[in-house]
């Protein structure tokens, strides 16, 4: 990048002339003269190319820093990101980190939730389900990245107080450069290939930390077979979170009591969507009642199993509002394994494990539930250097890069 | 080749259909929504689109691309300002 800076005026004829732009070895235009700031986000922003928000140039230069945190080529391909089916590769998803406001040291998270994304075992349900499937429906779905290991001290993500609100850059940017990399490389512009109804502030970063430190239980990704050195990120399609809020009650019976009863409620798309493979609920407890409840003699797989037995709603309901016998096919049918298991009653879920629990929050009464789209499952991917290698600290893959000669 | 559906639907259509290696795919769209409707609004809906059927199947690709391609759809909502109408920094007061 050059160091000149062009008026708006100026820089409007540099806009009019694209196709006059040197090109690279593939053809692509050279910009080397930075344009004002507003003029630069009316680019991008006016060319589908953000979620509306200002992002930051991604000149060359910023590209470059975020490869040095990962030991890859810029140009390997990850694979293929549905529904528009564009290649993946570092260096694509780099130039949306950047766009974001990630710092370099963001961008392996972010490549490797990405990866997540696009991983076949993510998307194997069925052919246009899951990531296809979130970007497209009217759903307000969208994936939700859970932080676990020592990335969340490293690089500042946020567990605890307003976890899932402003104020994280880490969250923040993260979660942003997710979700741009589903609009660019997805291709999920908003009325054109999003068709979500209503869509979903969570749409624009939805990002959290386990809150490990105040957890009684393991935490998620060793409730999933890494070790906890290991830092790992877990794929969710989610609804934005609804609260949970309990003042009174002294027992996690009764605290959990609460959980179910916010689960067990009409419209939520694993009910009704959902099968024996896959229809999902995260469950997020907050430091307080956590203590509570594991004071009480609940680890991870009794809490399942309490609000799954105890969220559940009545068949009738759902007869009333035109949920048939299964036919074997699709919606409206319900799900066969709801009649062929239960007498009078809805599980919210097909199966206990398929509800998810985490820590989070600060301090405060107050827990969170999220319903899934139905159609999704979800995925850990662990951190690792380009042969698999487990990291410990992002530095590894600076160390990793320099070992192979990628500088 | 041909694909139905909804009107809202068209453009994802066209968006997939280019993934897929197919970016010249017919689209004829019945208007949207489709839910809820009585057997006789359905005919109405699908009336329209029986033309669109039959010069599918029988004009030359080439004519049949440039009237029926899922690309118009995904170029008639690009086509649509996204921008401010007012507001802008330069704009002179009226």
């Amino acid at each position: 990048m050059a160091d000149v800076k062009l008026t708006s005026r100026e820089w409007k004829v540099v806009e009019s002339k694209v196709a006059e732009l040197p090109v690279d070895e593939e053809g692509r235009p050279i910009l080397e003269l930075e344009p004002p700031i507003d003029d630069i986000y009316k680019f991008f922003y006016t060319n589908r190319r953000t979620d509306g928000l200002p992002v930051v140039p991604p000149t060359k230069e910023r590209v470059l820093k975020m490869m040095k945190y990962i030991d890859r080529e810029p140009d390997e391909i990850l694979g293929y990101f549905p529904p528009r089916n564009s290649v993946v590769t570092p260096e694509k998803i780099a130039i949306n980190a950047v766009m974001a406001g990630c710092i370099p040291g963001h961008f392996p998270v972010v490549m490797h939730a990405v990866m997540g994304l696009i991983h076949k075992a993510y998307n194997q349900l069925a052919t246009t389900l899951n990531i296809e499937g979130i970007i497209t429906t009217t759903h307000p779905v969208h994936p939700l990245t859970i932080v676990n290991g020592p990335v969340i001290q490293e690089l500042t993500f946020n567990g605890g107080v307003n976890c899932f609100g402003p104020g994280w850059r880490t969250n923040a940017t993260v979660g942003r450069a997710i979700s741009l990399c589903m609009l660019n490389l997805g291709g999920g512009m908003a009325g054109i290939v999003d068709h979500a109804t209503h869509g979903s502030p969570t749409k624009y970063s939805f990002v959290v930390a386990e809150n490990e430190e105040e957890s009684p239980w393991d935490p998620l990704h060793v409730r999933r077979g890494y070790d906890r050195e290991d830092s790992t990120v877990t794929l969710m399609g989610l609804e934005g979170p609804h609260n949970v809020q309990d003042h009174r009650s002294e027992t996690g019976e009764d605290l959990l009591l609460s959980y179910a009863k916010t689960v067990c409620v009409a419209g939520m798309n694993p009910s009704t969507l959902a099968s024996e493979r896959w229809g999902n609920i995260l469950i997020v407890v907050s430091p307080e009642y956590a203590k509570i409840i594991h004071r009480d003699g609940y680890d991870i797989d009794d809490i399942r199993m309490f609000i799954w037995e105890y969220g559940r709603q009545d068949q009738q309901f759902f007869e009333q509002i035109g949920y048939e016998l299964p036919r074997g096919g699709l919606m409206p049918e319900w799900p066969k394994w709801v009649w062929n298991r239960f007498d009078g009653e809805v599980p919210p879920t097909a199966k206990p494990e398929y509800i998810e629990v985490i820590v989070a929050g600060g301090p405060g009464r107050h827990g969170l539930v999220m319903p899934s789209f139905g159609w999704t499952h979800d995925l850990t991917v662990p951190l690792t250097l380009a042969d698999g290698t487990p990291i410990r600290s992002v530095m590894d893959f600076r160390k990793a890069r320099k070992a192979r000669n990628l500088e | 080749m041909a694909t139905f559906c909804s009107t809202a639907f068209a453009p994802l259509g066209a968006i997939v259909a280019e993934a897929l290696g197919q970016p010249d795919l017919p689209i004829s769209a019945l208007k949207h929504p489709l839910a809820g409707l009585t057997p006789e609004d359905i005919r109405e809906r699908v009336r329209p689109v029986i033309d669109d059927a039959i010069g599918m199947l029988t004009l030359s690709k080439e004519e049949r691309i440039k009237r029926y391609s899922g690309r118009r759809w995904v170029e008639a909502l690009q086509a649509v300002s996204i921008e401010a109408k007012v507001g802008e920094e330069e704009e002179e007061e009226k």
